[in-house]
């Protein structure tokens, strides 16, 4: 299109932002907020920290100083990130991923910047999907860098043997970097799932806070109800009675059926969330 | 007006989508079904299912108990109906694997061609045990085990003291299985009502068996595979190399079981207890109404008693003394010249006396006391 | 309620092209009706001021036009586009500024117009740049691009809100309240900005409370009170039709009342001459009659009240104490 067209000229052509330009231009901006940065830069240091801890803090685990994880070498590039995603996971990662749905709707909205973007237009299930996308980077880099960090600090200190499983078994580096793979890749799909019902919330208010308080309230309450057994009935409608199965990670064999179990919960949880969330955006008045 | 119906109609989808999927975990696979099996007579299931040979599979195992013993005022939340949950791994011939998870801990017994070794990650040590399968310590040690060995145990047993029936047939770890059930005869005087052991249609296998009490129609103890697949499993899990740092040790097949890990489990103080009689034990009766008597060492209350001021902790309650054990526990009686402690559970009965006797089974607290006053 | 466009309809075959048009428009919030049956007219090319007491639905109205805000009742379209079902072909060509600016503060002013031009489909990846640099000088913030939104002024901040609805070539510009919290320099700015909008042939609609910016720079006005229409038309027909007035410049002014008064025609004395009625009658006839009663006339010119009065005779719930020009009419005329 040439630049200099009389406005009265132009014809009303159905023109449409490509969805890459619109997922970049989301991306930039999350990464550019001080409020992710600070909570990503906490999140790469605390296995750091628990690795500085348990190397030089010996003898062993002690009344309520407890490892996340019950092994040999804690501070192992197996044990460590499994056991900061693990300990990382009650509330911190939760926050981080709450954090970012609260700006994502909620946060624009008492900006007043999303309705920039409504009138550019971008349509709103558009907007949800690069909302949704926008969170979804977050969980895989929240995770992601818990894990990397936790790895990195275990290899520092234990080097590449010391890789040793619940069950005694001692793993080969590569076998030990796939199961930190894979303990990072399901710890980010729970992420997504507090994510979507996070976003479902986000889209109904126009306080980040409410979003925090609403979705951490819940994550503290429903790790509550999971220890009264009287309520076992109730226990597998809530999100965090999976979160005990990552230790199966660091058996060998791994057990399996925990961790599948938590897959399927968490997508529940995502659809409940995202259809929430896209009924509300759709509806609403921006 | 049209996006609020589409809006509405993509919450109420989603959302019953979500819950739908949430409530459909919650469900067993099968649970209710009766599968149609091929007619069998009881003696032929059990002449199959004491011989048996297993395959080779994997399995996860779960076992729950609700003895219904008093649950200690000192350890509120920690009663003793628990459940745990172990995973089975054996090659269809001498090789097994036992995993058993303690929250965040864990306890393996392999059996293979390298022998036989233990290792628990909580005080990390490893220990080879020369000739001695840990899979049959470990059920008595840990209340847990394999279901399919225990079950045979049991139908060995009772099997000539009860009335053996099939009753139907049950979908078990989303398998096919019999229902054996064992009833006792009319002689025996037992608290239990019966014991059903469900039998693999295709390996003959016992898959679960729950022991049922007079007068409730949950199984005081439940022991089954609630996943079982028969397929070839790798080598490499029926060998053991301890790990770097391990404490490696190898055990006197007699004294396999004290170097097993001591768990904080109010249980476990009960079980060293017996554990610690082990020697003055003898057995009275047979089959369903077997009644255990022997003397009580003083000893074993004082270790008991020591585990649970530890179990205590610094704020628990002051030093508990073995009287105090014995009344944290039970109930006081005297009945024909015998005055003791009883305690009742869901599945039995045990009585410690004054003068430093005792008896435990499944029978009610006069067959205690009959086999008692017999020695 | 067209009336004032029949003029025009009648000369020409075609009746001018709307940029946005609204029927029967309502909105009902749970606790208040904020518009009510709002028809209402943007003719392409023109400047619409849109008046309206606080609360009277501007803001409201401009949000159903936009598609932020879906309407209880009612249709709009927007560039002839039906809103909101066809809002990406129009939108595009729309820009905006609703209920002040709405920016991140902690990006720069110039990396929040790179976020939205990410956004704009009228702009090309390669345009994105320059049409952001543009933007920024247009309003005056080239200087301040990199600073970050957080510490810009009032003002600023209201610049930037402007530069973003000039981001991309438009058709159409919607502005809500544009110089809330300009100075008189930005106040100008602005008026520039308009007017070289109205000069490339963009309509714009904008809502302000200063009448005499809108008596500045508006083709047309629409006066909106508590959620409906009071009157819409040219900016030149309002006032005219409004209060036929003639003021006379004479050395002699008691003399040229009573002249006037003994003819039956209503005239008043005013500081800087008389002023005289004329809805019964014509200037010329006036003059007649002062020329006969042998009052100098000095000058004499047909006097237009100013917006002011206009917006507050149409807004206020009761008339206030207006003596000199009977304008009860005015609605009947108007609507
Ligand atoms: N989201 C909302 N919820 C409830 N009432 C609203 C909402 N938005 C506007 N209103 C009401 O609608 C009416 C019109 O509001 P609007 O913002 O359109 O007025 P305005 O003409 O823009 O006023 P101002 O000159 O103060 O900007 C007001 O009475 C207002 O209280
Ligand atoms: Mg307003």
């Amino acid at each position: 299109m040439t630049t200099m067209i009389a406005p009265s000229e132009l014809r009303l052509t159905r023109a449409r932002v490509g969805l890459p330009r619109l997922l970049w231009a989301e991306l930039r901006w999350i990464f550019r907020r001080p409020r992710t940065r600070v909570m990503l830069g906490l999140l790469a240091v605390i296995p750091v920290i628990i690795g500085i801890v348990l190397t030089f803090a010996d003898g062993g685990p002690t009344g309520d100083a407890d490892p996340p994880v019950f092994v040999t070498l804690a501070s192992s590039a197996l044990a460590l990130p499994i056991g900061a995603l693990t300990v990382l996971m009650s509330l911190l990662l939760p926050l981080a991923i709450t954090n970012s749905s609260g700006d994502a709707l909620a946060g624009e909205q008492a900006n007043g910047t999303l309705r920039g973007w409504l009138l550019a237009p971008v349509s709103r299930g558009r907007l949800l999907l690069v909302k949704a996308f926008g969170v979804a980077v977050v969980g895989l880099v929240a995770a992601g860098l818990v894990g990397t960090t936790g790895v990195l600090t275990g290899l520092v200190s234990n080097g590449t043997d010391g890789l040793i499983t619940l069950s005694g078994t001692t793993l080969p580096l590569l076998d030990a970097l796939g199961r930190v793979a894979i303990a990072v890749g399901w710890v980010t799909v729970q992420l997504w799932a507090l994510g979507a019902v996070a976003l479902a919330i986000s889209a109904c208010t126009e306080h980040p806070m409410l979003v925090l308080a609403t979705v951490l309230g819940g994550v503290i309450v429903s790790q509550l109800l999971l220890v009264f057994d009287s309520l076992a009935w109730l226990h597998p409608f809530l999100l965090p009675s999976s979160w005990e199965s990552m230790i199966n990670l660091v058996r060998d064999p791994i057990w399996w059926d925990g961790l599948g179990e938590g897959l399927v919960r968490a997508a529940c949880y995502m659809v409940i969330g995202l259809s929430l969330a896209y009924a509300r955006i759709v509806t609403s008045d921006g | 007006m049209q996006p609020k119906t589409k809006g509405i109609a993509v919450a109420v989808t989603g959302t019953t989508a979500g819950l739908v999927g949430l409530l459909v975990m919650t469900l067993p696979a099968d649970a209710d079904q009766e599968p149609e099996l091929p007619e069998l007579s009881a003696t032929e299931l059990v002449e199959s299912a004491l011989t048996a040979k297993a395959p080779a599979f994997e399995g996860t195992v779960e076992v729950t108990n609700d003895l219904g013993l008093p649950s200690l005022p000192a350890l509120p939340g920690l009663g003793l109906a628990n459940a745990e949950s172990a995973r089975i791994y054996h090659d269809g011939d001498d090789g097994a694997r036992l995993s058993v998870q303690r929250g965040s801990t864990e306890f393996t017994a392999v059996t293979g061609p390298d022998g036989t070794w233990t290792y628990d990650s909580e005080s990390n040590t490893a220990t080879k045990y020369p000739g001695v399968d840990p899979t049959e310590t470990v059920p008595r040690h840990g209340g847990l085990s394999d279901p399919a060995r225990a079950a045979t145990e049991i139908i060995d047993v009772l099997s000539d003291s009860s009335t053996v029936t099939i009753d139907g047939t049950a979908r078990v770890a989303d398998r096919d299985a019999y229902e054996l059930v064992l009833t006792p005869k009319p002689s025996e005087r037992t608290l239990l009502r019966e014991v059903t052991v469900a039998i693999d249609a295709a390996t003959k296998l016992p898959l679960r068996f729950e022991v049922m009490p007079n007068g409730s129609p949950e199984p005081v103890v439940s022991a089954g595979f609630t996943e079982f697949d028969v397929t070839a499993q790798p080598d490499e899990l029926f060998a053991f190399t301890p790990p770097r740092d391990a404490d490696v040790t190898t055990a006197d097949p007699d004294k396999a079981r004290k170097a097993l890990p001591k768990h904080a489990d109010p249980s476990q103080a009960l079980d060293d207890v017996g554990e610690a009689l082990g020697g003055s034990l003898s057995v009275t009766g047979s089959g369903w109404d077997t009644v255990l008597t022997g003397a009580v060492p003083e000893e074993a209350f004082a270790e008991a008693a020591e585990r649970l001021n530890e179990l205590g902790g610094p704020d628990g309650p002051p030093e508990t003394t073995a009287l105090d054990v014995l009344n944290q526990f039970g109930e006081r009686f005297s009945e024909g010249g015998v005055s003791g402690t009883e305690f009742t559970t869901h599945a039995g009965t045990g009585v410690v006396t004054d003068d430093g006797r005792f008896a435990v089974g499944a029978v009610p607290r006069q067959v205690l006391i009959e086999a008692l006053e017999q020695q | 309620m067209t009336e004032m466009m029949t003029g025009a309809a009648a000369e020409g075959a075609a009746a001018p092209r709307l940029a946005a048009r609204t029927r029967r428009l309502r909105k009902v919030y749970r606790s208040a009706v904020a518009v009510d049956g709002v028809d209402m007219d943007v003719p392409e090319g023109a400047v619409v001021g849109m008046l309206g007491p606080n609360g009277s639905g501007k803001t409201t109205t401009i949000r159903m036009l936009l598609g932020l805000v879906r309407p209880t009742e009612g249709d709009v379209e927007l560039l002839g586009q039906p809103m909101p079902a066809a809002s990406e072909l129009s939108l595009p060509h729309v820009g905006a500024l609703v209920e002040g600016p709405g920016f991140h503060p902690f990006l720069s002013g110039r990396d929040n117009l790179l976020r939205l031009a990410a956004a704009e489909p009228l702009l090309g990846r390669r345009q994105v740049d320059t049409a952001v640099t543009d933007a920024l000088e247009r309003v005056g913030l080239a200087d301040a691009a990199h600073r970050a939104y957080r510490g810009y002024s009032l003002g600023m901040k209201q610049r930037l809100g402007l530069a973003g609805a000039l981001l991309a070539p438009r058709r159409f510009v919607v502005l809500d309240e544009p110089t809330n919290g300009l100075d008189p320099a930005g106040t100008r700015e602005v008026r520039r900005v308009i007017a070289d909008l109205h000069a490339e042939g963009v309509t714009v609609l904008v809502s302000s409370h200063l009448l005499a910016e809108v008596e500045a720079t508006c083709t047309h006005v629409v006066v909106l009170n508590q959620g409906a229409v009071v009157a819409q038309g040219e900016l030149d027909d309002l006032l005219e039709s409004n209060s036929p007035t003639l003021l006379v410049s004479t050395p002699d002014g008691p003399r040229a009342v009573d002249a006037l008064r003994d003819n039956r025609i209503p005239a008043r004395l005013a500081p800087d001459g008389v002023r005289v009625d004329l809805s019964a009658t014509t200037s010329s006839s006036v003059i007649e009659t002062l020329v006969r009663a042998d009052v100098a006339v000095e000058e004499a010119r047909r006097e237009r009240t100013g917006l002011e009065d206009l917006f507050a005779r149409l807004t206020q719930a009761e008339p206030v104490e207006q003596d000199d020009v009977p304008l009860d009419r005015v609605p009947e005329l108007m609507s």
